[in-house]
């Protein structure tokens, strides 16, 4: 199966769009919606440049993602591909006494995160559920917070690096070209022959013993399967 | 010759340009009314590097210091202020101290953020 960035950040973007009671609000709705949802309920851009207005928040951006390919040796096309992108949620909150609202854009952004976790990770479509996922290998998550009081309110963000791992070979990118096979017609015109003196056209080019023979073919299929695989 | 730049420049200046606002004191003592320039301007605010960044707002309000010893107050964070002068675009906000910034001739500038309860 040749994987493709714009396959894994679709299924990204997919596991992160789920709406429908997160544990923000002490809900957790999987099998209603088949994900898990976040505090973000679909506010979820990709990529986002422009800026985020108080209005927007809470809001999950998943950034341009970065690619390296590692080969494998010097043996031929095949690559270990590391792929990583950034999501980032961003939360706000209005000022309290002593600071404490800042606390509060923190624990938001702890229970955020955990949601951005169980989203992305726990994709059945990412990284396998019944069926195998699109990606072989997470091979690292780095996550950090930060709230900034600059502004008229608290503003708070969760950065979360996820590096996912995967095989890229020579079929990746020579591929064959293909016809669709819909199919089969099978036909056996045997060796030993039936009948040494007859003339036939049989079903497909191919050259019949002539007559008169004494093993065949003799141009007269014997027996025929047809195998329908049309989807 | 010295300058009271608060009596000749500062205090004028408020009373020009400013508006009123209702002060809180952090320590429970009685509010009072003030004369201070109040501004929202635009300001983007960085919060993790990023492609886009956070637009917002920047509120702060000037003050003399003699309408504070006139109360008996130094401003200090957790004081609130709500804004009450009905031509400011920032009418009825209520606010909480988050920085008060002296500058030596008498007036400070004091930082706000937007407090979560409305102040009466």
């Amino acid at each position: 199966m040749t994987v493709t960035e714009s396959d894994i950040l679709t299924a990204v973007f997919n596991a992160l769009a789920k709406q429908g009671g997160s544990i923000g609000q002490f809900r957790i709705g999987l099998d209603a919606i088949g994900g898990y949802p976040t505090i973000a309920e679909g506010r979820v851009y990709m990529p986002r440049d422009w800026p985020v207005q108080e209005v927007d928040v809470p809001i999950l951006k998943i950034q341009p993602p970065e690619e390296d390919k590692e080969s494998l040796g010097k043996n031929g096309i095949q690559f270990t591909t590391k792929l990583s992108f950034e999501v980032i949620g961003e939360v706000s909150r209005k000022a309290e006494e002593d600071d404490q609202a800042a606390g509060k854009v923190l624990t938001a952004l702890s229970l955020f995160k955990r949601e951005i976790e169980m989203a992305v990770i726990g994709d059945p479509v990412l990284f396998g559920g019944d069926d195998p996922g699109l990606i072989q290998e997470l091979t690292s998550v780095r996550s950090k917070m930060a709230t900034k009081s600059d502004g008229k309110v608290h503003r708070g963000a969760v950065s979360m690096i996820f590096e996912m791992t995967y095989y890229q070979g020579t079929e990746d990118f020579q591929q064959a070209v293909v016809t669709d096979v819909n199919r089969f017609h099978l036909y056996a015109d045997l060796i030993n022959v039936d009948d040494p003196t007859g003339t036939y056209v049989p079903p497909m080019d191919y050259t019949p013993t002539p007559a008169p023979r004494t093993m065949g073919p003799d141009g007269r299929v014997e027996g025929e399967v047809v195998v329908d695989v049309a989807h | 010759m010295a300058i009271d730049w608060e009596a000749e420049v500062g205090a004028p200046n408020v009373a020009v340009f400013g508006g009123t606002a209702r002060y809180y004191p952090a320590d429970g003592s009685p509010a009072f009314d003030l004369i201070g320039v109040a501004d929202e301007g635009f300001r983007e605010v960085v919060i993790v590097d990023s492609l886009s960044y956070t637009s917002d707002a920047s509120p702060v309000i000037g003050v003399n210091s003699a309408q504070f010893a006139l109360n008996n107050w130094t401003p200090q964070q957790n004081d609130k202020v709500k804004i009450t002068d009905p031509l400011s675009k920032m009418f009825g906000q209520s606010f909480i101290v988050k920085e008060p910034r002296p500058d030596s001739h008498g007036i400070i500038l004091l930082i706000l953020n937007e407090y979560e309860t409305p102040l009466p």
